[in-house]
């Protein structure tokens, strides 16, 4: 409850605090210091093992999701601090623009929390609407309106499969408790389930996948990703896409998972066209932010593959996944937010000019495309080793791997234009030193990440 | 723990040369690869008096995983690797000491990186660790060959990047596959092998192609040999000595290690069509080679003629394993006399600013020592008996020919006409660079200084030695 | 084999020794005489030129002697290869000895300007070497019935484990054939010695040689038949290949899955138009689309 709380309150806190503070760098600091207290707030909750029942069996707490709000929340402060002053540089309501952020941190923990359809319907719609609103916080650029306009059409629209997907599942079984006794007869006791709570899981595979950015319900995400203030946009990508995952995963593999060979089908072809579509069509961007948009879409096909794959490691994996992942689409977009021009070629020249970012953004593109001694590797190898568990699936885990070459080319391109080519690359302003600090320590955990990933599996 | 220091100090050396001034860099990177060159000694003493202890490592690692940082020299391959990887870096460290290199830290850091890499792969004794350095050796490779070197080098070098990189992420789902059947679920080398056997025959054959792609990009065996010569001819030399002598053989090397031993059947069943690959690829070759009007290109070719014999072989199957003994000392000697070949051919580029052979010629008046070092090189390079080229490809032919394979014969005769060819095209490439007329083109060319006479006398002493002498290697390949 | 090796390289080596004294000029009827000039040459080249034809006790004579064994006790052909293999031996020691004499001995016939010269030591030192390896090369495979060990095979022997195989067999022969072979051998290679010696001893360059010595004089026109059957074809066939197979055929497919990448990666991309309309109808088609694979899967 903990963090639920305390994000809610912060939201409120932080859209006061614009009305007592004059100077935006106040706010700032309001921010961060929220940020600590959410992680404080969350790391007092972590449980050990087992369960704790919340809120009338609205909420139960499993340990991984404690341990998943705590990494969520310490992810957040660092995307508090290496962004601030950029968020505060969108548009004229700074403090608004942090309260969005908590409020969208508090559906995060919600869905990681839910054990009642409902809370799920709640947590999603929490974490969506104040999205919309970031998507078009730049009032004044007309690209960031239109994918407000767009991410709110098409989000509502998702939101209507998710709300009917609920509605069959509860014509099924007569109860939202994911643990009522109603519930867990229909769906776990090893009986085939009827068409209609078949259709319903169906319509929340489509619901999440829209959320999650998993073709064929993608489209929505590189106009949303490209059209949204720079300083949003690692925000919605990583942290955000997570907690949709963990609420699908989470889902998946303690409600239907008897029912696995109902909905995996399904799943693998959603997976081979994310992971064809993402790769292929990222492939030819121009733009370095394009690019990462289609980019996330195809990690969220690697990421597919641990609610794909019911076993332990696939849950290892989705919390190695959303840590590496997280990490380093936060660094490779803190430096992306500094360049002048998002094109390859304004990159041209970065290695020489500003090591420190180069580096930084070198690591986490290693890291993104799977390179060993990088978090993203062993992110990619649990998947994996998930799917492989799995068995009989051995096809589509080729087909990930030669899509995972494909998209060595677009992150080495980055790559290539920072180190190999000359160029000036230009900086829209100096990164201070508390920045770069930052960025090299966000570099070493990805690297730590990478050597050890036992780090976080411990638990 | 002696081997640990083997990975260990190349990385921290490669790490703090980085840090140093340019003016520093290369007498620091002398002094750590010497270091190493000393440790490989060291550790070569140990294993030749039986101190087995000391050559094994072990640390949990992941323990969710079964996956162990375990390195160990169980035979004499390893120690023939580890030997080769500490000895080229001082020759190649040694000839270019007086020739200015951009940002020499850099360089040197990212040299020793892909040492220290190199060192683990052929240490490794863990699946997931071997792929780990597999990968790691290749990025600071990458990085130097993308920096240094042509004017073609950056979309060269990307394309043997994602080639090799496509390979090996096979070679990840094979293992992936594998240890998903191990009753403890361990990535051990000793459970890999004790599980691969029992794995059907029919699995065994596809999961065969992945690993056996993966190694073959690396080696590179026909028909994946296409990122080769371009690599060799746009990067700069001393990065192309280590791709020639040493990273190649980490394929060989992994053919004899993860593949042969972890899928019998597999291997069984394909051999015969490796066997015509790699042979094909040795006639094929060696006729691209003798069209090569470039000098280093002419070297790749070659290189790839020679890898396929060694590859060939390595599948051959023999009662005593004579074929894949030849191919081990040859991986030695071939790391030895190419890296000599291509510091010779470093120098004359360095000092004509040319790669081409028809800007060449006549540079036997002028400059007698190179010219000896020219010859005896490629003598060796063509396996002229009392050079080390010779022993091991007696034993690969010798191994070839009696080969459990009905097509030993014809094999054995294309390989034999490999040689032959390789001995026109070498002597051919010899005559056009050394006699002849004096061109105007190699007026410039000065004869070999003092480093660059070491370095030479060095690499011709092990040549002869090894030619002589070859007991102690041969020793070391007795399975 | 490795005795060969010895002379090889000694004679190799020694006729660059000669070609170094006359200043690059490698057509030996215009040198003669050059005993006179360059002592250690001139021995070492002899002792590389006995052991090559053949002669007791230098090391081409036991492994020679060796090798005639072998092929005499191989099968049924064992005495048509033994015959051409005596006449081969026949042959080695006559055009061997006709190159020492016609290089070493008689006036020299370069022209007076050129000044022959004994090499630096750092050609001289490893003739020295090598000849003396010559010389007792043989002495390590000298054969058994002279009381040697073979300790070559010995020194190679995990090179050779196969080779034990056919040593037992050589064994078989009686020692009395070994030993009458080793005597023909002998008397066939001074032979060729002798008649070397009978028509080069005072050899004259301004003689003119017609006929079959003219067809001998241009090797069997053999270099111009290499070059025309074997080396121009296998040239051309190599550009050709380069350029089709090479660089069109293999490299093209690998570039070819790249440029198939970028290429479906601009058409893939099409299907973002940025029509919200579209897009949701695409949403609805996919779903429909995945609905009915699914459930149609499930029935089975």
């Amino acid at each position: 409850m903990n963090a639920i709380v305390i994000s809610a309150l912060l939201g409120v806190l932080m859209m006061l605090s614009g009305l007592f503070f004059k100077r935006s760098a106040a706010i700032q600091w309001t921010a961060i210091a929220g940020s600590a207290i959410l992680l404080i707030g969350s790391i007092l909750e972590l449980i050990p093992a087992g369960q704790n029942k919340m809120f009338y069996g609205m909420l139960e707490l499993h340990h991984v999701s404690s341990w998943f709000n705590v990494l969520m929340s310490a992810c957040v402060m660092l995307y508090i601090l290496l962004f601030h002053r950029s968020i505060a540089k969108v548009g004229r309501n700074d403090a608004e623009y942090f309260a969005l952020i908590f409020f969208v941190m508090c559906g995060i923990y919600l869905m990681s929390m839910y054990s009642n359809l409902l809370i799920l319907f709640l947590g999603i719609e929490i974490m969506s609407i104040p999205q919309y609103i970031m998507a078009g916080s730049d009032k004044e650029n007309i690209k960031s309106n239109e994918s407000a306009l767009k991410y709110f059409l098409m989000g509502s629209f998702s939101t209507g499969i998710l709300l009917m997907g609920i509605t069959l599942i509860y014509g099924a079984t007569g109860s939202f408790d994911l643990l009522s006794p109603k519930f867990t007869a229909v769906f776990q006791s090893g009986a085939d389930p009827s068409s209609l709570a078949m259709i319903g899981v169906l319509l929340l595979i489509v619901a999440f996948g829209f959320k999650t950015s998993s073709s064929p319900f993608h489209f929505w995400t590189p106009d949303v990703y490209d059209g949204s203030p720079t300083a949003f946009t690692p925000f919605m990508a990583s942290i955000v896409k997570v907690g949709v995952f963990m609420a699908f995963i989470r889902l998946f593999h303690l409600s239907f998972i008897q029912m696995a060979s109902h909905w995996q089908l399904m799943m693998a072809l959603m997976i081979a066209l994310t992971l064809l579509i993402g790769n292929i069509t990222a492939v030819y961007q121009q733009s370095v932010k394009r690019m990462l948009a289609y980019s996330s879409i195809a990690q969220a096909g690697f990421m597919l593959f641990a609610v794909f794959s019911t076993n332990q490691t696939a849950w290892d994996g989705m919390m190695l996944y959303s840590v590496a992942y997280t990490l380093s689409t936060l660094g490779i977009f803190a430096v992306l937010i500094k360049m002048k021009d998002y094109t390859y070629d304004g990159f041209k020249g970065l290695g020489k000019k500003e090591p420190v970012l180069a580096a930084t953004a070198t690591i986490c593109l290693l890291s993104l495309a799977g390179i060993p001694l990088t978090g993203g590797f062993f992110a990619k190898y649990f998947v994996l080793n998930a799917a492989m568990e799995q068995g009989l699936w051995i096809a589509l885990i080729i087909f990930a791997v030669l899509m995972a070459a494909v998209s060595a080319y677009y992150y080495f391109k980055v790559i290539m234009s920072m180190y190999f080519y000359e160029g000036d690359a230009e900086l829209t302003e100096e990164s201070n030193a508390v920045e770069k600090t930052l960025m090299i320590m966000n570099a070493v955990l990805v690297i730590l990440l990478g050597v050890m990933p036992g780090l976080i599996l411990n638990h | 723990m002696l081997i640990l220091l083997l990975i260990l100090f190349p990385l921290l050396g490669g790490i703090l040369i980085w840090l140093l001034s340019d003016k520093l860099a290369s007498i620091a990177a002398l002094f750590v690869s010497i270091v190493v060159m000393v440790l490989s000694l060291v550790v070569y003493n140990q294993y030749h008096h039986g101190l087995h202890e000391e050559l094994i490592y072990q640390q949990p690692w992941i323990s969710q995983l079964g996956a162990t940082f375990s390195i160990e020299i169980s035979n004499g391959l390893p120690l023939l690797m580890v030997m080769l990887t500490g000895f080229v870096f001082p020759l190649i460290i040694g000839a270019w000491y007086n020739k200015p290199i951009e940002k020499a830290s850099r360089f040197y850091g990212l040299m020793f990186m892909a040492q220290a890499g190199l060192m683990g792969v052929f240490l490794a004794k863990d699946a997931l660790l071997f792929y780990v350095f597999w990968e790691v050796a290749l990025i600071p490779v990458y990085f130097l060959s993308s920096m240094y070197g042509g004017a073609r080098r950056i979309p060269v070098t990307f394309k043997f990047f994602v080639y090799t990189f496509l390979g090996s992420l096979l070679m990840l789902v094979a293992f992936l596959y594998i240890y998903q059947q191990t009753p403890i679920h361990s990535f051990s080398w000793d459970s890999l092998v004790s599980t691969g056997k029992s794995i059907s025959p029919a699995n065994q054959q596809w999961l065969f192609w992945m690993l056996f792609i993966a190694f073959a990009i690396k080696m590179p065996v026909f028909p994946f040999h296409t990122w080769q010569p371009d690599a060799y001819e746009q990067s700069a030399t001393p990065v192309t000595i280590v791709l020639s002598a040493i990273m190649v053989k980490m394929g060989l090397f992994a053919v004899v290690r993860w593949l042969l031993p972890v899928l019998p059947d597999g291997v069984k069943y394909w051999m015969d069509v490796v066997m015509w690959l790699s042979v094909a690829g040795i006639v094929y070759a060696s006729c691209m080679a003798m069209v090569q009007t470039n000098i280093k290109r002419l070297i790749a070719y070659s290189s790839i003629a020679h890898i396929g014999l060694m590859a060939a072989c390595l599948f051959a199957p023999n009662a005593d394993y004579l074929s894949v003994q030849g191919a081990a000392v040859q991986m030695f000697n071939h790391g030895i006399n190419i890296a000599g070949m291509s510091i010779i051919v470093g120098i004359l580029e360095h000092r004509l600013g040319t790669q081409q052979l028809d800007e060449m010629g006549g540079i036997a008046k002028i400059a007698p020592y190179f010219t000896v070092g020219l010859v005896l090189i490629s003598l060796a390079n063509i396996a002229l008996p009392l050079t080390n080229g010779f022993i091991g490809e007696f034993m690969m032919f010798n191994g070839l020919f009696n080969a459990d394979s009905k097509y030993r014969v014809w094999l054995t005769v294309l390989a034999g006409l490999g040689v032959i060819l390789s001995a026109v095209y070498t002597l051919t490439m010899v005559q056009k660079v050394a006699y002849g007329p004096l061109k105007t083109t190699s007026m410039g060319f000065t004869d070999l200084e003092l480093n660059e006479k070491i370095v030479v006398i060095l690499i011709l002493l092990v040549i002869l030695i090894l030619g002589f002498y070859p007991k102690y290697l041969l020793e070391l390949v007795n399975i | 084999m490795v005795t060969h090796a010895f002379f090889k390289a000694l004679l190799f080596l020694g006729s660059g020794s000669v070609i170094h004294a006359v200043d690059g000029e490698q057509d030996i009827r215009k040198m003669g005489g050059l005993k006179k000039y360059m002592k250690t040459t001139y021995l070492t080249f002899l002792i590389g030129c006995i052991a090559i034809a053949g002669i007791f006790p230098f090391s081409g004579f036991f492994s020679k002697d060796e090798i005639l064994l072998h092929v005499f006790t191989h099968g049924n052909f064992g005495k048509v290869y033994l015959i051409l293999g005596m006449l081969a031996a026949l042959m080695t020691a006559y055009y061997m000895f006709r190159l020492f004499w016609v290089t070493f001995h008689g006036q020299y016939r370069g022209g007076h300007d050129k000044h022959p010269h004994e090499s630096p030591a750092l050609m001289t030192i490893p003739l020295v070497v090598l000849a003396i390896l010559s010389l007792i090369g043989g002495l390590i495979g000298i054969p058994e019935i002279m009381g040697g060990n073979h300790a070559l095979h010995h020194f190679l022997s995990p090179v050779l484990i196969r080779s034990t195989a056919s040593q037992a067999m050589v064994h078989e022969v009686s020692h009395t054939a070994e030993w009458i072979l080793m005597g023909v051998a002998t008397v066939i290679a001074l032979m060729g010695i002798l008649m070397a010696w009978f028509y080069f001893k005072s050899y004259q360059s301004q003689k003119t040689n017609t006929g079959v010595s003219r067809f001998f004089e241009n090797k069997w026109y053999i270099d111009e038949m290499y070059d025309g059957v074997i080396v121009k074809p296998l040239q051309s066939l190599s550009r050709w290949t380069e350029k089709i197979i090479e660089k069109s055929g293999i490299d093209g497919v690998v570039n070819g899955v790249g440029r198939l990448i970028q290429y479906s990666s601009n058409k893939l991309r099409l299907l973002q138009s940025g029509l919200v309309g579209f897009y949701l109808f695409m949403i609805v088609a996919g779903m429909i689309l995945l609905f009915v694979i699914q459930i149609w899967f499930n029935k089975f």
